[in-house]
């Protein structure tokens, strides 16, 4: 079974359609990028699928490891094994990055039925995977992301990530901002987290971290449907000729 | 005035008097009982401040907070004994075990829930009254000197009625490690009760202490607490003052604590409400001496019918002193609640750094809030900032904290929680930090399981 299943996905906002047909079909241990100009409903996508209650989707359907993804709430998702790195992460003054993906944790282990994880093996693990992203403990005991800088949040994402080992995770240019070394850190967090049952979708508008991070499949999304599917040469393609050629071929089609 | 009003008028605050005559027949100095008969004419002048005729309009400052249903009260007027153990008062406890602690009951004294020992040289720490008789040479010189009773009937009607209280006295230089919790308590009664706490907290100059004054009820009945707290700070003392509220479900809560600081005196108080049906607090720092800081934070949480006003004000007399004050409020369900926070810098008072922020969170449609920063500035070198902000909780946050596994719920609690985890983690000793970080959680875990029940 397909860890997810698309199709025909149509949705958006009130009185918009962004998304305007998608069909997509991940497997468990695949990588597939998403790649578009600006605009194209990359982000709406990624909303759609985490539960964002501002989206709806209008038609189609999606599955997730054979549940009708749209049944469940946002954190049902999540506890699900769903995991969206946002494009813009989110300030929450007042609540330690710890205390926050502790109380996640064990939201996670109570959905599953398991029993809480004590402080010390939380520590330990917190521990870890700070080292596996290379985060400076002192981001972890901050408020989440507030006042962080942009390359810290999106650090902080993939730190997230690595505490909760999501089965899908969607990131959602997770790459942007950062600098050359901390592009490096992330990438390997994310090669960290890549295995045989986990699969991700990685949105990006470069090819510098799929050179880290070479996916299984590129997708060109335009105007609310992915136009293109290819391998990673795809990417490649896009980075040498931009996407003029695509929307050609779009609306020759048209 | 009508026949009728007059006769209303008349019969009011009866049990108050008689009370009063009961007082005064009791053994005292002169200078007490000088005092009290004074305070007493000012509250059958004053009254509760009420709106009473035209010639009476209300006080500005009384416009939010309706004060006819307790003015209107027969309440029984004065300490009554009450059986209580303290299993009973167990979950209302705070700190640790070597805190000095002093337990009222119905107003009350009661030894055997209370225990001082081990006080640096020369330090005072026992009941208002037993001080009164033991050491009223330290009581003299600063009861009744700081909140003034010429002007407020309630201040007027404890400083009248008072029977018994918390007295905490360090002298020069010396230093009160060990906190010292002062617990007014009511344990209910067959008729409302009223009763006058009254707290008087001397740090002399360069002698720091540590205060806990926590009103507790343990009865879901209506009664009044009015209670009058007076700090005051030498030159470069220190005082750590904490206030919590947690009266019963029926309870009204008014009350007034008097904050005076001289040179490079330090007050840092921080008042913490979540009970009673109605509270009104007024806080109010006079900054007398050059160099004085005072801290003045608050938070409040509430819900259901709850009302709960602080109105502050902070008084700059002098040069060079600083005042940072932050209250926020967390309501809930139909709630009201008020902000009024006056700094006023006088003409000398130069190199005045006035900070306020007044910051609300209405978790429901239902509930709301006055909020009114109030600046009268004189001098002209100053840097004095306020502000102040209602909002509600961000859906974009909520959504975040959502994708990460957390219930619709929890979410709520935990932004709400991180809207003033700020003021609780700035407190400075750890189990007073500790103690209110657990009451704090609780009661916004309380509010969300309120909120489940009313199935929103
Ligand atoms: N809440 C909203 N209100 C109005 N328009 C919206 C909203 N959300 C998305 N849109 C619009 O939908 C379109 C797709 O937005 P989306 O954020 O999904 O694009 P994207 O592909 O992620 O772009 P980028 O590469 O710039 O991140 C845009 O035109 C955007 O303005
Ligand atoms: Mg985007």
């Amino acid at each position: 079974m397909a860890l997810l299943e698309i199709r025909n996905l149509r949705g958006g906002i009130k009185d918009l359609d962004i998304i305007n047909g998608i069909d997509l079909t991940v497997n468990r241990g695949e990588v597939h990028a998403i790649m578009g100009p600006n605009g194209s409903g990359k982000s709406t996508l990624g909303k759609i699928l985490a539960g964002h209650e501002e989206y709806a989707e209008t038609g189609g359907t999606v599955r997730f490891h054979g549940k009708d993804l749209f049944e469940l709430t946002p954190e049902e998702r999540a506890n699900e094994g769903m995991f969206l790195a946002f494009q813009y992460p989110v300030e929450i003054p007042g609540v330690s990055n710890a205390y926050f993906l502790r109380a996640a944790l064990n939201e996670r282990l109570k959905y599953r039925g398991e029993s809480e994880m004590s402080a010390g093996a939380f520590r330990r693990l917190m521990n870890e995977k700070m080292k596996q992203v290379d985060m400076d403990p002192d981001l972890a005991r901050r408020p989440v992301n507030e006042d962080f800088s942009g390359g810290e949040k999106k650090r902080n994402e993939i730190f997230h990530m690595a505490v909760l080992e999501p089965t899908l995770s969607i990131l959602d240019e997770t790459d942007s901002g950062l600098d050359i070394d901390a592009m490096r850190i992330v990438a390997r967090g994310i090669n960290q987290q890549r295995s045989a049952d986990n699969a991700m979708i990685v949105i990006t508008h470069y090819q510098r971290l799929l050179d880290y991070v070479v996916p299984d499949y590129v997708h060109v999304m335009y105007e609310g449907r992915i136009v293109k599917s290819g391998e990673k040469d795809l990417a490649l393609q896009l980075e040498e000729r931009g996407y003029e050629w695509i929307r050609e071929e779009v609306e020759a089609a048209g | 005035m009508t026949e009728a009003i007059k006769q209303a008028e008349t019969a009011r605050y009866t049990t108050f008097y008689d009370a009063f005559d009961r007082v005064l027949s009791q053994d005292a100095p002169l200078w007490l009982h000088r005092l009290r008969s004074d305070a007493m004419a000012h509250f059958r002048e004053l009254g509760m401040p009420v709106a009473r005729e035209i010639a009476f309009p209300l006080r500005e400052d009384w416009v939010y907070t309706d004060l006819r249903g307790i003015a209107e009260t027969s309440y029984h007027a004065g300490p009554v004994e009450a059986r209580l153990d303290e299993a009973a008062l167990a979950p209302y406890e705070f700190g640790q075990d070597d805190w000095h602690r002093l337990v009222f009951v119905n107003g009350v004294f009661s030894p055997a829930l209370s225990r001082v020992d081990g006080l640096p040289g020369g330090a005072v720490v026992s009941t208002l009254a037993e001080a009164l008789v033991e050491h009223p040479e330290l009581v003299r010189p600063h009861l009744a000197r700081y909140a003034e009773f010429e002007r407020t009937g309630l201040t007027a009607l404890n400083s009248a009625l008072f029977e018994n209280g918390l007295f905490v006295y360090v002298p020069r230089g010396g230093h009160l490690e060990t906190p010292v919790h002062v617990h007014y308590v009511t344990a209910g009664h067959d008729t409302p009760l009223a009763t006058q706490p009254r707290t008087l907290i001397a740090a002399g100059d360069g002698a720091s202490l540590k205060v806990v004054e926590s009103y507790t009820g343990l009865t879901e009945q209506a009664y009044l607490t009015n209670a009058v707290t007076e700090i005051a700070v030498g030159r470069d003392g220190n005082v750590d003052h904490y206030r919590i509220n947690r009266e019963g479900a029926g309870a009204a809560h008014l009350s007034t604590t008097q904050l005076h600081l001289e040179g490079n005196g330090r007050i840092s108080t921080f008042n913490m409400c979540m009970g009673g049906a109605l509270t009104r607090n007024d806080t109010n720092a006079r900054l007398d001496g050059e160099h004085a800081v005072v801290r003045m934070n608050g938070l409040f949480l509430v819900t259901g019918n709850q009302h709960v006003d602080n109105h502050t004000a902070i008084d700059h007399a002098v040069p060079n002193c600083d005042s940072y004050e932050v209250y926020k409020g967390i309501l809930e369900g139909r709630s009201r609640g008020v902000f009024n926070g006056k700094v006023f810098v006088h003409q000398d008072a130069q190199e005045t750094d006035a900070k306020q922020l007044n910051k609300n969170l209405m978790l429901s449609p239902d509930a709301m809030i006055h909020t009114k920063p109030q600046l009268e500035i004189y001098a002209d070198q100053v840097k004095c900032t306020h502000g102040a902000t209602v909002g509600q909780l961000d859906e974009d946050q909520i959504f975040y904290l959502r994708t990460r596994g957390l219930s619709h719920d929890s979410a709520c609690s935990l932004l709400t929680y991180g809207f003033a985890a700020d003021l609780i983690r700035r407190l400075r000793i750890d189990a007073v930090r500790s103690s209110l970080d657990t009451l704090f959680e609780t009661t916004i875990r309380d509010l969300s399981l309120a909120r489940d029940k009313a199935g929103r």
